[in-house]
């Protein structure tokens, strides 16, 4: 029935948010960020493709922040044993990317399940 | 030249904000025989010369953020709407007047019906506002729910692609070669991407919480349901003349 179909996809999507606020908060705890470099014919195939970015690509700096503290860095060297300079400012810019990123999803995705468990919640239909 | 915007794996997909063209295939001709991709795929196409290139980037960052201030006009006629305890608004002859009528004809309607009528007639009245309703419900969940990849091209070269989960986390393939230029241009594809998948989830709230202002406002149980596909329609189409009011 189409109340069915109406109130179901609100409830659905109500819930779903709120499991993802949930697993926000179990797993925030870590934020990964990965920069890879490829040659020009081998980014060519990771385009619109699900291959797994590393059979295509050279993994050139790490980053895993843990909010207890924990930090794990990869820096990116060329051959000589130099700091790639290039390499790693395009990584500490996708960082700080990354976590302005996060906090902007945790906070749309917590006003948007906040507003649809509202209006559930008076129309009376969360079962 | 301008920038070719394209959101492929959705299906039926809605951008109510114009900016994207939503597709269930990739729009570039060098992924048309991968078949399509798990995930929703952000593919920014820009011009080839980097000047032409940052002005088309630069024009679509800024027709977001004009988007954005439209939305939070859209907002405030919803709340204007049920302003003072009653719904009702002044006629006027604006060119959103026609869709304020139509808004307030299905609050009424909604006042007039028992529950299961409201629902059979106003589904009656607007089916297509419901569908589409129910599909950007679903396609926000999905944009949200998993991953998505961004992919950035310059005159048809590929100059990155990041795969952005759920989370947050990020991870991006970069063409060896790209200058320092072209990496800033698709960090700044990944700024629109991103910030366009939270603008479509605040359209989603902004309908979700439109609908349960008027409810209470009109004091009619369940309403606020019921209402969704008119208050969807509303946003919708405000949302267009408001952009086609920059245009003119």
């Amino acid at each position: 029935m189409a109340e069915v179909t109406l109130q179901d996809a609100v409830r659905n999507f109500a819930s779903e948010l709120a499991k993802k606020v949930n697993t926000f908060i179990t797993d925030i705890s870590e934020l990964e960020v990965c920069t890879y470099t490829a040659a020009p014919d081998e980014i060519k195939a990771s385009f619109a493709s699900d291959t797994a970015i590393e059979a295509q690509a050279s993994l050139r700096a790490y980053t895993r922040v843990s909010f207890d503290g924990d930090t794990t860095v990869v820096i990116p060297v060329e051959p000589g044993g130099v700091v790639s300079r290039d390499i790693w400012e395009l990584h500490q810019d996708a960082l700080r990317q990354a976590i302005s990123s996060r906090t902007m999803m945790l906070q749309a995705i917590g006003g948007a399940a906040a507003s649809a468990l509202q209006a559930l919640g008076m129309a009376g239909t969360i079962k | 030249m301008t920038a070719q915007l394209v959101v492929y794996g959705l299906e039926d997909g809605l951008d109510p904000l114009g900016l994207w063209q939503m597709q269930t295939a990739p729009a570039l001709s060098f992924a048309a025989d991968k078949g399509v991709p798990a995930a929703p795929t952000w593919q920014v196409a820009l011009p080839g010369a980097s000047v032409e290139a940052q002005a088309a980037l630069a024009e679509q960052l800024l027709a977001l953020q004009l988007a954005l201030a439209d939305l939070e006009r859209v907002r405030e006629e919803l709340l204007a709407l049920v302003a003072g305890g009653e719904v009702a608004y002044a006629a006027t002859s604006d060119a959103l007047s026609a869709c304020r009528a139509e808004l307030l004809s299905a609050v009424h309607a909604a006042r007039a019906y028992s529950f299961d009528q409201r629902l059979s007639v106003g589904l009656l009245e607007d089916r297509e506002s419901f569908f589409q309703w129910v599909a950007l419900v679903k396609q926000v969940q999905k944009l949200v729910g998993n991953y998505v990849y961004v992919e950035t091209t310059l005159g048809g070269r590929e100059i990155g692609r990041t795969t952005v989960n759920w989370l947050g986390d990020f991870e991006t393939i970069w063409r060896s070669v790209a200058t320092a230029g072209e990496a800033e241009l698709h960090q700044q594809a990944v700024r629109l991407a991103l910030d366009s998948r939270t603008a479509l989830l605040r359209v989603v709230t902004v309908v979700v919480t439109g609908a349960f202002e008027i409810a209470v406002k009109a004091s009619v149980p369940g309403m606020q349901i019921f209402l969704l596909p008119a208050v969807w329609r509303f946003v919708r189409d405000v949302l267009a003349e408001l952009r086609k009011a920059r245009v003119r």
